[in-house]
């Protein structure tokens, strides 16, 4: 697979002041990948490096294999972004912008147009200064995806999706996905990279703490073990290796499990049991964790 | 060729209105004033030849070419200079702050355009329209003046004093919008430039006999009655006014190309 | 107070601007004056016999150069000018510089009452223009005495600055109105400003007749005329019509405010 977009220590310093440090960025084709962190952590300073819009300190930034600044005009043809600000021209009608937006790329949009304004339920004859922030989201989400693009941009596009639009919008973009673009997705909501995504950088302070496939940060990590037994029944004691935090409250017991799953599963077996509740702890919880031990890691 | 269509025609409607208020301008001094101008010229002749010799001389000559039709012309286009610097520096401006204004940078600096060929296509967008502009001016200019059985060679460059005028005023509106951070109005930016102009020229016919030169009057670069008193607008004036222009320009498109967009 | 004191440090860089501006003006045309005395030449022998157009364009008319207070007359138009185009910008600013910079829902929502910000911000807007009168009325004081002048003109100078205060006002105050009547802000900005440039030609147009009557209603540039002010009369029924006007546009401003959709653009 080759690597759509590729950082090497990509720096960008506003003067004096922080933006991002070092970041190393491996993005596939066709994965849709998550870039995560809390606010001003450097994800849309990373992004708007990467399009061009500003300009890098140091280091190495590619997008096609092609220099992000030196060759962005062609890498733009191919790239639909969706800003996580949409601000568009005044007095302009949502059909005229896109129509304009359109005119930039050589070829015709106006039935990608139509078919996605449908999807998200656009009325593209008002005015975009006069839409609430959700339908001019979707105006840019229109406006980012109507030339096909082979790479999609998206900074922190659900603000101010209401669920229904969110469920809508994610199955677009899995579409895309389908079709074979490349998205890079950034969120402080882990929810829905979770859903969502192949792989996430989770960067904190302008430094990228780590990759890692969803799977595998779920992986290798406790899991949280709840169960009751029957009424009848009592626990006195209960124990299995690799447990921890063991509380037992009249039938009830919940702790922390770190290894064999059959073990665990023999071991509860043993009791007469009612209700057993195994989960893995959510992307929050593992992100809690990054984010208070980041720090010390470096 | 989508963003110059766009952006000229976002710019007809001021350009249209200057247009129409610089023409008709221009006819109510040469048609409407001059003639009553013209009457009162016997008995300020008699008042000068009253005057010590040397001092009637250089005074005489000066009336000689206020009184002509060409000096006249060169009088009246002062006003229509200070509203014409308004209007070329206000289209200059709202071209190049359009999306800094509206907080859509991102949106225009996405598109697969180079940031040079953006900024190459919106200055030529507000050239055309200028130029255009310029045309009608100059017709109706030469119109009027052909009427009065005009023959001054010279007066075409004269009539054209107008647009390279305006040259410098877009220039200086395209450094505005490119290095101020914020243009909260389009039309108070373009007035306060012009009328900042309007000032310093002020300032220069004041200060003419102590210091005549007036480099810090740009609105005087290119004087019409200075075309017809001394042959030319001045080589250092027109030097002047290139070197506004270049680096104006050339300061606005280097920001512009290689700065970091603001984000919103 | 927090929002007068905002206010304040946000107006205050436009206010060195102009100050630098009218500074000049004042300073360099105060010395030209220097210039007619040490000539002998009658130049006013010539402008007399110009038509009256001309000497309107140029700001000239019922002026007596040959005097030091008819010469500050002329200066003092283009100083009027400077200031009214000044409190222009301010009541632009303090109308619609919310809905521009869109934080409008951050100050809009926080708990005061619309007019009680309004009135803060013009406010503001006031201790700008009056300060920037009070130099208006300085600036020329103070050049006449650094250069040595003999005649008196504190009591021209003063009757001039105080139509300029009336005059700035009465376009602030419009200004204010227009903003804030305006559906979007740069309409509001555009219309205050082509209000200026009609009032200005209108002033023009007022100095070519002997006798303008009723059409200087049209022209608060020529609500006091440099003729009567030099006569040291000042005109009480204009006055009248200044304040009745700033009153009026004002109240209208406040009354349009608070039932206004504050929207973005």
């Amino acid at each position: 697979m080759s690597a759509v977009i590729e950082t090497k220590k990509l720096t960008k310093f506003y003067g004096k002041s922080r933006g991002i440090v070092d970041v190393d960025l491996s993005v596939n084709e066709g994965e849709i990948f998550g870039f995560i962190g809390p606010n001003g952590a450097g994800k849309s300073t990373a992004i708007r490096t990467l399009l061009g819009l500003i300009f890098k300190t140091s280091g190495e930034a590619r997008i096609f294999g092609m220099d992000c600044e030196r060759e962005n005009e062609r890498i733009l043809q191919n790239v639909g972004y969706l800003p996580s600000e949409v601000f568009y021209y005044d007095r302009m009608k949502a059909i005229e912008l896109l129509n304009y937006s359109a005119s930039f790329y050589n070829k015709d949009c106006s039935k990608r147009i139509k078919e996605l304004s449908a999807a998200l339920e656009l009325d593209l004859n008002k005015r975009v200064e006069d839409m609430s922030l959700g339908n001019k989201k979707k105006v840019g989400i229109v406006q980012g995806l109507l030339h096909s693009p082979r790479l999609i941009i998206l900074d922190e596009p659900t603000s101010g999706l209401d669920p229904l639009m969110q469920k809508t919008f994610f199955e677009l973009i899995r579409r895309e996905n389908a079709r074979g673009a490349t998205v890079l997705f950034s969120s402080h909501i882990l929810s829905e990279v979770q859903r969502i995504c192949d792989r996430v950088a989770i960067i904190k302070d302008g430094r990228i703490l780590e990759t890692k496939r969803i799977s595998e940060l779920q992986e290798n990590t406790y899991k949280k073990v709840s169960f009751t037994v029957k009424p009848e029944a009592n626990v006195n004691d209960f124990s299995v290796p690799g447990g921890s935090k063991i509380e037992i409250s009249g039938r009830s017991v919940s702790f922390i499990y770190k290894g064999d799953c059959n073990l665990l599963l023999s071991k509860i077996g043993k009791h007469p049991i009612l209700n057993v509740d195994i989960t893995e702890p959510s992307l929050e919880e593992i992100f809690m964790h990054y984010y208070e031990d980041g720090g010390r890691r470096e | 060729m989508n963003i110059l269509r766009f952006e000229i025609r976002n710019q007809l409607k001021t350009a249209a209105v200057w247009t129409v208020a610089s023409v008709l301008i221009i006819i109510v001094f040469m048609r409407g004033v001059y003639p009553f101008f013209l009457e009162g010229y016997g008995e300020i002749k008699k008042i000068i030849a009253s005057f010590p010799k040397e001092f009637a001389g250089a005074l005489g000559l000066e009336m000689a070419v206020l009184f002509s039709f060409e000096g006249f012309y060169g009088f009246g286009s002062f006003y229509v200079f200070v509203f014409g610097a308004i209007s070329a520096a206000s289209l200059a401006i709202s071209v190049f702050a359009r999306e800094k204004r509206a907080k859509c940078l991102d949106f225009i600096l996405t598109k697969p355009r180079s940031r040079r060929n953006i900024f190459a296509v919106k200055l030529l967008s507000v050239l055309l329209v200028l130029a255009a502009a310029n045309i009608v001016y100059i017709a109706v200019s030469m119109l009027v003046y052909s009427l009065n059985g005009g023959k001054d060679g010279r007066f075409f460059l004269a009539a054209c004093a107008l647009f390279f005028t305006q040259l410098m005023f877009m220039s200086a509106g395209v450094f505005a919008s490119v290095f101020m951070k914020r243009i909260r109005s389009v039309s108070g930016t373009a007035a306060a430039i012009g009328f900042g102009a309007f000032a310093l020229t002020a300032l220069s016919n004041i200060l003419e006999d102590v210091y005549p030169d007036y480099f810090y009057a740009p609105l005087k670069y290119f004087d019409p009655s200075k075309l017809f008193m001394n042959g030319s607008f001045g080589a250092k004036y027109v030097f002047c006014a290139l070197v506004i222009i270049t680096v104006s320009l050339g300061a606005s498109f280097f920001r512009y190309t290689k700065g970091d967009a603001q984000s919103v | 107070m927090n929002i007068i004191r905002r206010e304040l440090k946000a107006n205050l860089k436009p206010f060195v601007f102009w100050t630098i501006g009218l500074f000049i003006l004042s300073f360099a045309g105060m010395t030209k004056y220097l210039g007619i005395g040490a000539e002998g030449v009658d130049l006013n022998a010539i402008s007399d016999r110009f038509p009256r157009v001309i000497l309107a364009l140029i700001g000239m008319t019922d002026a007596d150069t040959r005097k030091l207070a008819g010469f500050y007359a002329v200066i003092a138009y283009f100083a009027t000018v400077c200031v009214s185009l000044y409190s222009i910008s301010l009541g632009f600013n303090a109308a619609a510089r919310e809905t521009v910079d869109k934080t409008y829902e951050f100050l809009f929502t926080k708990p005061k009452k619309r007019s009680r910000i309004l009135s803060a911000k013009l406010g503001a807007a006031l201790i700008f223009i009056t300060l920037f009168n009070i130099l208006n009325c300085v600036f020329p004081l103070a050049a006449s005495s650094v250069l040595g002048y003999k005649e008196n003109i504190i009591r021209e100078v003063a009757l001039f600055c105080a139509a300029a205060y009336l005059v700035s006002l009465l376009f602030f105050s419009l200004s204010v109105l227009l903003s804030v009547v305006a559906s979007n802000a740069e309409k509001g900005a555009r219309r205050g400003n082509v209000l200026f440039v009609f009032a200005y030609i209108m002033g023009v147009v007022c100095d070519t007749f002997e006798n303008p009557g009723a059409l200087r209603l049209f022209s608060p540039l020529r609500y006091f005329t440099s003729a009567e002010l030099l006569s040291g009369r000042f005109s009480a029924p204009y006055s009248a019509l200044c304040v009745l006007l700033i009153a009026a546009c004002t109240l209208l401003a406040f009354r349009f405010f608070e039932r206004k959709d504050l929207t973005a653009v």
